[in-house]
C-alpha cells in the first residue's frame, strides 16, 4: 500500500465530490492517484480512446475539445474531466489542449468504480454532473423546515359548509354534529362568509335574532382567506395581525378547501419567527411599528445562519412587508374610518414574486373599482401617502422610480388599469418591455381578492398576444449572461476588483425567461417557482428544462441572498455582486451550471416566441 | 560487469524510459556526516506520469535525541518510537531504487545522508545517476544571466516559475513529490523539440 502525502489528501479533502467521501475512502483515493505532467510535447498521452480514467487538474490551464477542435471548456485546477466516458463506457474522442502545463491527477476506471460503489455521494455527484444536473446537488439531505411549509400540508380536514339560505339553527345543529368552531358559507362552491361560534354569541343569541334567519344575515362576509399554495408564514401575518382565529383555505381556482385555526399554527410555530411576527403586529401604533421594524436585519440575518435553505428568508421578508402594509392601512382606518369601497393593495415586483431582500424597495399600486367616486378617490390618495412613508419609514425603501401607491397614475380602476396594460401590450417598444415588465408580476397583498381576480386574469387573457411575447423574447434575448467562451466567468471590473451581479445578470434574466412563459401559458401565479410548477403541464417547456430552471432559480437566489447578507460592510463590490474568486470549488461549478442553463433557455425563448417577429 | 552494462545502456536510452527516482530525506540537523536520518520518501516517476499511488514513507527508529530541526520537520518523538529499524528501511528502498537514477532538491546533501545511513548499516547500494533539481535550476538561469537572489533557488521558488503551486514543504513525502513534478516541469522544457537521453538530462542536473 502506498503512502500519501499531506497535500494530496488536503487537495483532495477541499475537491468536491472527493470531499463527501469519508477518511477511509478518501485514503483510497489517494493512494490510487498518479500524477501526469502535461504539456504542449506530450499532450496526446492523456485521453487516449480506450482508455477510461477519471482526471482531475491539480495546476496548469487547458482547453478540452472535440473532435472537430470546438472548445468545449477551460479546465482549471480543481476542475474533473473523463468522467463521461467512463460512465458511458463509450469511446473518447475529446482531446486536450495545453494553456499553461501543469499537473493533471489520474485515476483508473477501478478505483473510480470502487469510489461510486462505496460512496452514494460520489455517485450522485458524477450522475448529476454528467446529466448536467450540478445544481441538484445543493440541499439534497435537507429536510423541510417548517415555516416553508405550504398552508396545504397543514390543513388536516375537509371545511364544514353551509348555503347561505340556510337557517342559522341548521347550521348550529351542523356545527354540533361536526364538533367544529366555525362553518364556510358557500354558494356554488364560491366563499360568501363565515360563521363562527363567537358570531353565534354575539350575534345570534346575544341580540336575539330569530333562529330560522338564513346564515347570510349574520355571517362575516368577505372574509380574510388565504391560499394552499401560500406559507405558513403567510397566515402567521395575516392571522397575528387582524385577531383572526379561522382562515378559510382556498385553491388556485378560488374553491374552498378547508380551514386554518389558531391550534393548526398553534402545532406548527415553535419558532422564533412568530415572536418577531407578534411583536410587529401588536404594535399599538405606527411609531411601535417602526421600531419593531427596524428589528428586521439584524433579526434575518440571525435567522439565516440558522436555517437549511437560505432561500427561505426571502419569502420571510415579503411576508413580513405584507404584514407591515396590512397593518400600516389598518392603523390608517383606526384615525380616518374605514375604506370606503372595496380596493386592492397591489404589490409589484419582488414583493409581488416572493424574493425579496433586504435592499428590495417598494414596488406598490392601488386597484379600485370601476364605479369609484372623486371623494372615495381622496380617501384612497391619503391612505397611500401614509402607507408608502409608513413602509419606508419601516426600511422599505421609497421606489426611485415611483411604482407606489402613492403615484396619482398608479391609483386605477380595472378599467385604468385594462388601458394601460393594454397600450403596453399592443406597441411593445423596446423601452416599453423594459419598463413594464414587474407589473406582470403581481400580487393582492390587502383589500379584495375577488377585485384582484377579476382584474388579473383579464390581464392574462390580454397578454396572450404573439406579438407582444415575441417583443419580450427579443428583449431576453439581448440581454447578456456572464458566462463567456471556452466556459468562463465575464466579470465586470472596478479597479482591483471583478464581480459577477447576481441579480441583474442572472436572476432577473431567468424571471424574465419564466414570465414569458407563464404569459404564453395565461398563468396568473407571480412566483417564479410556483409559476415552474403550473407549466410542469404546458407543452412549451420541458420538464427537465424546467427543472433546471427551478434549480438555477434555487440556486442563484440562495447565493444572493447569502452574498447580501454576510456582505462586509466595506466591501467595495456592489450589493447583489459576488467575486467568483470568492467561492468554493463546488459554487464556481454551479454558477457556472446555472449560468449554462440561462443561456440554454435564452435561447429556447427566442426560437419558440421570436420566430413571429 | 553486468550492473554497469545494464547502466551504460539504461542512460543513453530516451529520457522518458529511464528509471527516475524522486527522494526526500529528513534528519536530525542540516549537518549530512553528523545527523541521523529520520525519514526517508521515495516516489518513481515513469516520465510523464509520477507513480503516487507507489508512493512511499517511512520514518526511522532512531535512539537519538530530536535536535532544533524538529521544528522544521513535524516529526514527534512518538512518531519515532513507532518508526521501522533503519536497516528495514533501507532494504526496503533499496530494493525500489535498483537501478535508479535519484532526483533530489539538493541532491548532494540527500545522497551524503544516504550513503552514511548506508555505511552504518553495512549495507551497499549505487544510483545510475543523480539529477539535482536546484542545481539543473541554477543552469538554466545562470544562462539566461539571471542575478540570483539568496532563496530564488528553494524548492518553492523553483516550482513557482513553473507555474507549480504552493506545497506544504518540510514533510519529505510531500517535498519528494514536489520535486518530482519541479524534475518533470525542467525536463520536459528544456528537452522540448529533441529528444535527449538520460545521460544528456543528467548533466543538467550535475
Amino acid at each position: 500500500m502506498a503512502s500519501v502525502s499531506a497535500d494530496t489528501r488536503d487537495f483532495l479533502a477541499n475537491t468536491p465530490p472527493f470531499d463527501s467521501l469519508n477518511a477511509e475512502l478518501l485514503q483510497y483515493a489517494a493512494e490510487q492517484m498518479q500524477a501526469m505532467y502535461v504539456c504542449q510535447d506530450n499532450r496526446q498521452d492523456i485521453m487516449q480512446p480506450d482508455s477510461h480514467q477519471l482526471y482531475l487538474v491539480r495546476s496548469g490551464a487547458y482547453d478540452l475539445v472535440d473532435k472537430e477542435n470546438q472548445h468545449l471548456d477551460r479546465l482549471e485546477p480543481g476542475d474533473l474531466f473523463g468522467f463521461p466516458s467512463l460512465l458511458t463506457g463509450r469511446k473518447i474522442t475529446n482531446k486536450l489542449q495545453v494553456i499553461a502545463d501543469g499537473i493533471i491527477w489520474i485515476w483508473p476506471e477501478a478505483a473510480f468504480n470502487e469510489l461510486r460503489r462505496q460512496s452514494q455521494g460520489f455517485e450522485r455527484y458524477f450522475v448529476n454532473a454528467h446529466g448536467q444536473r450540478l445544481l441538484a446537488e445543493q440541499g439534497k439531505t435537507q429536510g423541510p423546515d417548517w415555516s416553508e411549509k405550504t398552508i396545504a400540508s397543514v390543513i388536516t380536514r375537509k371545511p364544514i359548509q353551509i348555503s347561505s339560505t340556510a337557517s342559522i339553527q341548521s347550521a348550529a345543529k351542523l356545527m354540533s354534529a361536526e364538533r367544529v368552531s366555525c362553518l364556510l358559507v358557500v354558494d356554488d362552491q364560491q366563499l360568501r362568509g363565515i360563521l363562527t361560534d363567537r358570531d353565534l354569541r354575539n350575534r345570534v343569541v346575544a341580540v336575539g335574532v330569530n333562529f330560522d334567519v338564513s346564515v347570510a344575515a349574520v355571517m362575516t362576509p368577505m372574509p380574510a382567506i388565504i391560499y394552499a399554495r401560500d406559507s405558513l408564514f403567510d397566515a402567521l401575518t395575516m392571522m397575528g395581525q387582524a385577531n383572526i382565529h379561522h382562515l378559510p383555505v382556498l385553491d388556485d381556482n378560488e374553491i374552498p378547501i378547508g380551514v386554518l385555526t389558531n391550534t393548526d399554527l398553534m402545532q406548527q410555530q415553535r419558532s422564533e419567527p412568530v415572536l418577531l411576527i407578534n411583536a410587529l403586529f401588536k404594535a399599538p401604533n405606527r411609531e411601535a411599528l417602526v421600531i419593531e421594524a427596524a428589528k428586521i436585519p439584524d433579526y434575518l440575518r440571525s435567522f439565516a445562519s440558522r436555517v437549511k435553505d437560505i432561500g427561505i428568508v426571502g419569502r420571510l421578508l415579503t411576508s413580513l412587508t405584507d404584514g407591515i402594509t396590512r397593518k400600516l392601512i389598518r392603523l390608517y382606518e383606526q384615525e380616518h374610518g374605514s375604506a370606503p369601497c372595496t380596493y386592492v393593495w397591489l404589490a409589484f415586483g419582488s414583493q409581488a414574486r416572493g424574493d425579496q431582500t433586504l435592499g428590495s424597495d417598494q414596488d406598490n399600486a392601488l386597484l379600485l373599482p370601476d364605479e369609484i367616486t372623486d371623494g372615495q378617490r381622496q380617501w384612497f390618495a391619503e391612505m397611500s401617502v401614509y402607507v408608502c412613508e409608513g413602509l419606508a419609514d419601516c426600511g422599505i425603501r421609497l421606489c426611485p422610480g415611483n411604482i407606489m401607491a402613492m403615484n396619482p397614475d398608479l391609483q386605477k380602476n380595472r378599467l385604468e388599469w385594462r388601458e394601460k396594460f393594454l397600450k403596453w401590450i399592443r406597441s411593445p417598444t423596446p423601452k416599453a418591455i423594459m419598463h413594464c415588465m414587474i407589473f406582470f408580476d403581481s400580487r393582492a397583498v390587502a383589500g379584495s381578492h375577488l377585485l384582484y381576480r377579476q382584474h388579473r386574469e383579464e390581464i392574462a387573457k390580454l397578454a396572450k398576444q404573439d406579438m407582444f411575447l415575441a417583443n419580450i423574447a427579443r428583449h431576453i434575448g439581448e440581454l447578456s449572461v456572464p458566462l463567456g467562451l471556452f466556459n468562463r466567468f465575464r466579470t465586470k471590473s472596478e479597479g482591483d476588483f471583478e464581480y459577477i451581479d447576481i441579480k441583474k445578470q442572472a436572476v432577473a434574466i431567468l424571471n424574465d425567461i419564466v414570465r414569458l412563459y407563464s404569459l404564453a401559458a395565461g398563468l396568473t401565479v407571480p412566483s417564479t417557482p410556483a409559476r415552474l410548477e403550473q407549466l410542469k403541464s404546458a407543452s412549451s417547456l420541458s420538464d427537465k428544462d424546467n427543472q433546471n430552471l427551478l434549480e438555477a432559480w434555487q440556486f442563484l437566489t440562495g447565493l444572493r441572498l447569502t452574498a447580501q447578507m454576510y456582505r462586509n460592510e466595506e466591501s467595495k463590490i456592489p450589493s447583489n455582486s459576488v467575486d467568483p474568486e470568492s467561492l468554493s470549488t463546488m459554487q464556481r461549478r454551479q454558477l457556472k451550471a446555472a449560468f449554462k442553463v440561462i443561456k440554454d433557455a435564452q435561447q429556447g425563448v427566442s426560437f419558440k416566441f421570436g420566430r413571429n417577429m | 560487469m553486468f550492473e554497469k552494462m545494464a547502466s551504460w545502456h539504461h542512460l543513453r536510452a530516451p529520457w522518458q524510459e529511464a528509471k527516475w527516482l524522486a527522494i526526500d530525506i529528513e534528519t536530525n540537523g542540516l549537518d549530512a556526516k553528523g545527523d541521523a536520518m529520520l525519514a526517508l520518501a521515495w516516489v518513481r516517476i515513469a516520465p510523464p506520469r509520477i507513480l503516487q499511488n507507489q508512493a512511499e514513507y517511512r520514518v526511522v527508529n532512531t535512539n537519538l535525541e530530536l535536535t532544533q530541526s524538529a521544528v522544521i520537520h513535524q516529526l514527534s518523538l512518538r512518531d519515532i518510537a513507532a518508526g521501522m529499524p533503519l536497516e528495514e528501511v533501507l532494504a526496503e528502498f533499496i530494493k525500489a531504487a535498483e537501478g535508479a537514477i535519484i532526483v533530489a532538491h539538493n541532491a548532494q546533501f540527500d545522497t551524503a545522508v544516504l550513503q552514511q545511513a548506508l555505511k552504518q548499516a553495512n549495507m551497499k547500494w549505487q544510483p545510475d545517476g543523480v539529477y539535482c533539481t536546484l542545481r539543473a535550476e541554477r543552469r538554466r538561469l545562470e544562462r539566461q544571466s539571471q542575478i540570483l537572489k539568496l532563496d530564488s533557488l528553494t524548492l518553492a521558488a523553483c516550482r513557482k516559475r513553473y507555474g507549480l503551486d504552493a506545497f506544504s514543504g518540510h514533510h519529505a513525502l510531500n517535498d519528494a513529490i514536489a520535486c518530482a513534478e519541479l524534475f518533470l516541469a525542467q525536463a520536459f522544457r528544456s528537452s522540448s523539440g529533441h529528444h535527449p537521453n538520460a545521460r544528456a538530462l543528467l548533466k543538467e542536473g550535475r
